[in-house]
C-alpha cells in the first residue's frame, strides 16, 4: 500500500542520486550503474528505512557504500572515458563573476573522492553537516575540515588566490 | 637511520594553503560554480530504465503479495 508512495519517493530522488553518483565516480555511464544498484538495494531493504528521516540521506548512504565497497576500483580504471569532467560545456557569463564550468569540473576531478563528496553533499545537495557526517561515517568536525580543504584545493587549482590587479 | 613511527597525519592542506584562508569572493565563486554544476547534473533527463525498473519491482511485489496472501503469519 505505502509501497507505491515509496516508489514515488524513490523516483523523485533519482536526479539527485545521479548527480551525487556522477560527482563521486566522474562518469555518467558508470554513475547510472551505481544508481540502479542503489535503487535495487533500497527497494529490497525498504523496511529498514525509518519514515520521518531523510530518504535522500538514506539513499546517498546506500549508494556511497556500494561505491566504496565494490565500484571504486572499477571506476578508477575507466574514469573519465566518457568524462563529465572532460565534457565541453558552454558557459554564459564572464570570468569575473563566474567560473568556467568546464574548468570547475576538471578541478573537481582532481580532488580526492572524500573531498568531492563533501562538496556535493553539503555544498550542492543541501544536506546538513550532521546528515553528511552520518552518510560518510565520520564526525561533523571531519566534514567541516574536509570541506575547507576541498575549497582551498579548488581555489588553488582554479587560481582564485591570485587576485587580478585591476 | 631511525625512523619514528609516530608521524602525525598532516591535517593541513599542502603547499602552504590555509584551509580557512579563502576570501569571500573565492568562496562565492566556488559556491555558485558548485550549484551550477549540480543543477546541470540534476536537470539531466532521467533514463527510462530507472522508472521501468521500479515499475517492475512494484509489479513483482504486488503479484507476490497476492500470490502469497495469508502465507505470512501476523
Amino acid at each position: 500500500m505505502s509501497q507505491s508512495s515509496f516508489k514515488d519517493d524513490l523516483v523523485a530522488e533519482i536526479p539527485s542520486l545521479r548527480a551525487f553518483a556522477t560527482s563521486l565516480c566522474g562518469s555518467v555511464t558508470l554513475a547510472d550503474d551505481l544508481v540502479q544498484d542503489a535503487l535495487l538495494k533500497a527497494w529490497t531493504h525498504a523496511s529498514k528505512f525509518q519514515p520521518g528521516t531523510s530518504l535522500r540521506a538514506w539513499l546517498f548512504t546506500i549508494l556511497r557504500n556500494s561505491y566504496y565497497s565494490q565500484y571504486r576500483r572499477r571506476f578508477r580504471e575507466v574514469q573519465d572515458s566518457d568524462g563529465v569532467y572532460a565534457r565541453d560545456v558552454a558557459v554564459a557569463g564572464n570570468q569575473e563573476s563566474h567560473l568556467d564550468l568546464a574548468d570547475f569540473r576538471k578541478a573537481m576531478g582532481h580532488l580526492p573522492p572524500e573531498q568531492r563528496e563533501v562538496l556535493m553533499l553539503v555544498g550542492a545537495s543541501g544536506l546538513t553537516y550532521e546528515e553528511t557526517a552520518a552518510i560518510c561515517g565520520v564526525e561533523v568536525g571531519t566534514i567541516k575540515s574536509r570541506l575547507s580543504r576541498a575549497r582551498a584545493k579548488l581555489s588553488d587549482l582554479l587560481g582564485l588566490d591570485e587576485k587580478p590587479s585591476s | 637511520m631511525r625512523r619514528k613511527d609516530s608521524q602525525r597525519p598532516t591535517d593541513r592542506a599542502d603547499k602552504g594553503t590555509t584551509p580557512r584562508g579563502l576570501d569571500v569572493r573565492s568562496l562565492a565563486l566556488i559556491g555558485s560554480a558548485l550549484k551550477s554544476h549540480y543543477e546541470d547534473l540534476v536537470q539531466t533527463p532521467v533514463p527510462k530504465k530507472f522508472l521501468e525498473l521500479l515499475d517492475q519491482l512494484d509489479a513483482n511485489e504486488r503479484t507476490s503479495r497476492v500470490g502469497s496472501a495469508g502465507d505470512e503469519p501476523e
